[in-house]
């Protein structure tokens, strides 16, 4: 196992987001009730990878997983209001309170996968087989977390391609946080629970 | 996540559908994802 190994399954993970654009594609333009069930799909599957990122601090610490649900949830509040005070806020090609929704999403899905590198290069640190477990388990969680992107700018006025860019944009983080967890495992460890909770709560 | 659930996406949702299929589609889709995690990493 090597960093260069690492840093590619990393990469692939960031790379599976950008997949979550790709039933925008298909569909060319979703609209209605449809618009509404598709996004309720991609929540669903938000919550259900919360619970699992939940289940995964607790199993180590339940006392840093909750203060890293809090910190993200303070960290959103206030986020959030320093955006309210600007109106004229612009993200691409959207304006106003569209600006300011796309910007938060891809902000906050950005920011969580800062946790999910640590939690593939730890993983590694611990084996190859669970690093590629990990590795898998994550990319495949990403690719709601595309969809729920995409479905946010989309229908907003973003092309399908844009949209997939951003998505994986906000999972760069990961191949970038994977190489520096994975050289200095016994110093991140501690953190892991503290991130995921900070991921899942936001 | 669960933060963009709540403000952003469930709102998005229910904008244009209605409550019980999006309630539906929120739960199948969260089980099925928690069913494939079990399913990875036990």
């Amino acid at each position: 196992m090597n960093v260069a190994t690492v840093f590619f399954a990393a990469l692939v993970t960031a790379l599976a987001t950008g997949l979550g654009a790709l039933p925008l594609l298909l569909g060319r333009r979703i609209e209605g009730p449809g618009l509404g069930v598709a996004t309720a799909v991609a929540a669903g599957f938000m919550v259900g990878a919360s619970v699992g990122l939940f289940r995964e601090g607790v199993g180590t610490s339940l006392g840093r997983t909750v203060m890293g649900a809090v910190l993200g949830v303070v960290f959103i509040l206030v986020t959030s209001g320093l955006l309210e005070h600007h109106r004229h806020l612009e993200f691409g090609a959207l304006r106003g309170a569209d600006a300011r929704g796309a910007l938060m999403i891809v902000g906050v899905m950005t920011l969580h996968s800062f946790t999910e590198g640590i939690g593939v290069g730890v993983s590694f640190g611990d084996g190859a087989a669970l690093g590629v477990l990990i590795a898998t388990a994550i990319a495949v969680h990403n690719i709601p977390e595309g969809l729920a992107i995409s479905l946010v700018l989309v229908p907003r006025g973003v092309s399908v391609a844009r949209a997939a860019a951003w998505s994986v944009f906000s999972s760069l983080p990961q191949p970038l946080m994977a190489v520096p967890a994975y050289l200095l495992v016994e110093w991140f460890k501690p953190l892991l629970p503290a991130g995921l909770g900070f991921a899942a709560g936001p | 996540m669960i933060w963009m659930v709540a403000a952003q996406l469930l709102p998005d949702a229910l904008r244009t559908s209605p409550p019980a299929p999006v309630a539906a589609a929120l739960s199948v889709a969260a089980a099925a994802m928690i069913a494939l995690q079990v399913l990875l990493l036990g």
